[in-house]
C-alpha cells in the first residue's frame, strides 16, 4: 500500500455541552484520537452507538475544530461527506437546485454546468428536472441528491455507512456506484454498524471505545477482537440480568 | 475570498431571488407592488384628512424614509438569522461563515432596486425635477449598504451562540423604524432628544435621501461620518467573530 500520509489526528479531543446553560458540564465526546490516514486506503470506523463516530467525521470534513490536540491537514486537501442535504430550495428547480449544489461543493459554474447531462442520467428523474423540487416526491429527490452528491469529487470521501436511496433499483443502483467509488482508489473513511461491511471494503479499521482508540489495524484482527468483545458483553450483560432476576 | 465563493453568493443571491419571484402567482410584479400599495397606503392615510391633513410634501417626506428602511428591515431580519436558516448545510459542510450573511443582504438590496425605482418616478411625479444631483444619491445607498451588512453580520455571528437574540430583531427592526425620523422630522425635536435619537446612524441616512430628492442638495460622504464609522465598525466585529467562531457554530447550530 501506498503510505503517503494523507492527514493526521494528533490526541484530538471534543466536548459538547449537553443544555444550553452559561455553567453547563461539558461532556468530552472524544477523549484522545490519534491516528494516520494514508492515500488511497479506506479506513473503516467501529464503535457503539454515542461513541463519537459522527463527530470523527465532522472533525475529518473540517467542519468543525477540536478543542485539544490538532487534526494536521495539508491547506488545499479537500475532504467531504456524501450528504443527500444538499440545502435544496424547494421553490426551484431541479436543474438550479442542482447547479448550486454544485457550487457549494466546491466546483466552478461551468463545471457544475458540465456535471448535468450525468446527473440527469443517473437519477433518471429527466422530465422532472425543470420543476420545483417541493413538486418531486421523497424518493426523487433522494435520486437527485445522491446524483449530485456523486459528482463531487473530493480528495477524502467521508461515508456514513453505505446505503443506497430510492426505491429497490434505486437503491441498487446507488449502493452498487458506492461501492464501485470506494474500490477504486478514492481514500475514503467509511463508518458503520455492521462489521461485514467493513469487512469487504476496508484495509484498516479504527475501533473506537469510549472516546478513545480502542485498536487500530488490519480490518479482520479488528473486527474480530470487536465482535468478540460485543459477544462478551452480550454475555456478561446476560448473566447480570439473570443475577437481578434471582 | 475565494473565486467560489464569489459564486456560491451571486447563485444564491439570485436564487432566492428566483424563488421569491415563483412562489405566487404575481411573482416578480410584488417587488413593485408591494411599495406601491405601502406608497398608496401612505398617501390616503395622510392626504385624505386621516391625520389633519398634510399634503404631498408630507407623503415623500414619509416615502424617503419609509421604503428604504424597510431595504434595512429585511435586510436585518434574514441576513441577522443567516447562519440559523443554513444550518442544515452548514453542518453538511465547510462554508466561511460570512457567505451567510452577505447572501440575504445582497438578495434584499437587489430587491430594493424596484422600490428605489418607484420612490424616483413618484418624486418626479409628483412635481420635483429631476436633476443630476440625484447621482449623489450613490454616497447614500452605498453608506446604507453598509450600515445593513454590518449589522447583519454582527448579528448573524451571535444569534448561534445566544439564540435569545433571534427574539429581539423584530424589537429592533420596529425601533428602527420609529427612530430613524421617517414620521417626522428629528431636527424639529428639543436638542437633548435630537443627540439621543442621532446615535441610530439610520437617521443620517434618512436624511441623506430627503435632502437628494427634496431639498435639491447634494449628498457628500462627509454627512455620513458617523454611519460609516458605526457600519465598519459592525462589520469588522461581526466579520472577526464569524471568523473566529467558524468552525464552532455548527456545534450550535445541531
Amino acid at each position: 500500500m501506498n503510505q503517503e500520509v494523507l492527514l493526521q489526528f494528533d490526541h484530538v479531543g471534543l466536548a459538547y455541552k449537553r443544555l444550553l446553560k452559561p455553567f453547563a458540564p461539558k461532556s468530552w465526546v472524544l477523549k484522545d484520537i490519534s491516528f494516520e490516514l494514508y492515500r488511497g486506503e479506506v479506513l473503516g470506523v467501529i464503535g457503539k452507538n454515542g461513541a463519537g463516530k459522527s463527530t470523527l467525521l465532522k472533525l475529518l470534513a473540517d467542519i468543525i475544530a477540536p478543542d485539544k490536540g490538532e487534526v494536521i491537514r495539508p491547506k488545499s486537501l479537500n475532504a467531504q461527506m456524501l450528504s443527500l442535504n444538499l440545502g435544496f430550495n424547494p421553490n426551484l428547480s431541479g436543474y438550479d437546485n442542482a447547479t448550486m449544489s454544485l457550487v457549494g461543493l466546491g466546483k466552478s459554474i461551468r463545471e457544475a454546468r458540465e456535471c448535468m447531462p450525468a446527473i440527469i442520467e443517473f437519477s433518471g428523474i429527466d422530465e422532472l428536472m425543470e420543476y420545483p423540487v417541493k413538486t418531486l416526491s421523497a424518493g426523487e429527490k433522494a435520486r437527485l441528491g445522491f446524483s449530485i452528491a456523486m459528482q463531487a469529487t473530493p480528495d477524502i470521501l467521508l461515508l456514513d455507512e453505505i446505503l443506497g436511496v430510492g426505491d429497490k433499483d434505486f437503491r441498487k443502483k446507488s449502493s452498487d456506484a458506492l461501492k464501485e467509488r470506494v474500490q477504486s482508489n478514492q481514500t475514503a473513511v467509511l463508518v458503520s454498524h455492521q462489521p461485514s461491511v467493513l469487512q469487504q471494503f476496508c484495509n484498516r479499521v479504527l475501533w473506537i471505545e469510549n472516546g478513545q482508540v480502542k485498536m487500530l489495524s488490519e480490518a479482520e484482527k479488528v473486527l474480530c477482537a470487536y465482535e468478540k468483545y460485543q459477544a462478551n458483553k452480550t454475555q456478561n450483560g446476560g448473566i447480570q440480568q439473570k443475577s437481578v432476576a434471582v | 475570498m475565494t473565486n467560489n465563493s464569489l459564486q456560491f453568493i451571486w447563485l444564491r443571491s439570485v436564487a432566492n431571488l428566483k424563488a421569491d419571484a415563483q412562489n405566487s402567482y404575481l411573482g416578480i410584479v410584488w417587488w413593485l407592488l408591494e411599495p406601491l400599495l405601502l406608497t398608496g397606503l401612505i398617501y390616503l392615510a395622510f392626504t385624505s384628512g386621516l391625520r389633519g391633513g398634510g399634503g404631498k410634501e408630507f407623503v415623500l417626506f414619509l416615502l424617503c424614509g419609509m421604503l428604504p428602511i424597510k431595504w434595512t428591515i429585511a435586510s436585518i431580519s434574514s441576513g441577522g438569522n443567516a447562519l440559523n436558516i443554513n444550518k442544515g448545510i452548514i453542518g453538511q459542510s465547510y462554508y466561511p461563515k460570512w457567505i451567510f450573511p452577505t447572501i440575504f443582504v445582497i438578495t434584499m438590496s437587489m430587491r430594493f432596486m424596484f422600490a428605489l425605482v418607484l420612490l424616483l418616478l413618484t418624486v418626479w411625479q409628483l412635481g420635483y425635477p429631476v436633476s443630476e444631483l440625484w447621482l449623489t444619491l450613490f454616497y447614500v445607498l452605498v453608506c446604507q449598504l453598509l450600515l445593513n451588512l454590518g449589522v447583519s453580520y454582527l448579528f448573524s455571528s451571535v444569534t448561534p451562540i445566544i439564540p435569545d437574540i433571534s427574539y429581539l430583531l423584530p424589537t429592533i427592526s420596529m425601533g428602527l423604524m420609529f427612530t430613524s425620523g421617517i414620521f417626522f422630522d428629528i431636527n424639529e425635536r428639543p436638542e437633548d432628544i435630537q443627540a439621543i435619537l442621532r446615535l441610530n446612524p439610520y437617521v443620517e441616512v434618512v436624511e441623506g435621501y430627503r435632502r437628494v430628492l427634496l431639498y435639491g442638495e447634494a449628498a457628500h460622504p462627509i454627512q455620513f461620518m458617523y454611519a460609516w464609522g458605526f457600519g465598519i465598525a459592525c462589520l469588522v466585529a461581526g466579520a472577526v467573530v464569524l471568523k473566529k467562531l467558524d468552525r464552532y457554530y455548527p456545534r450550535w447550530l445541531t
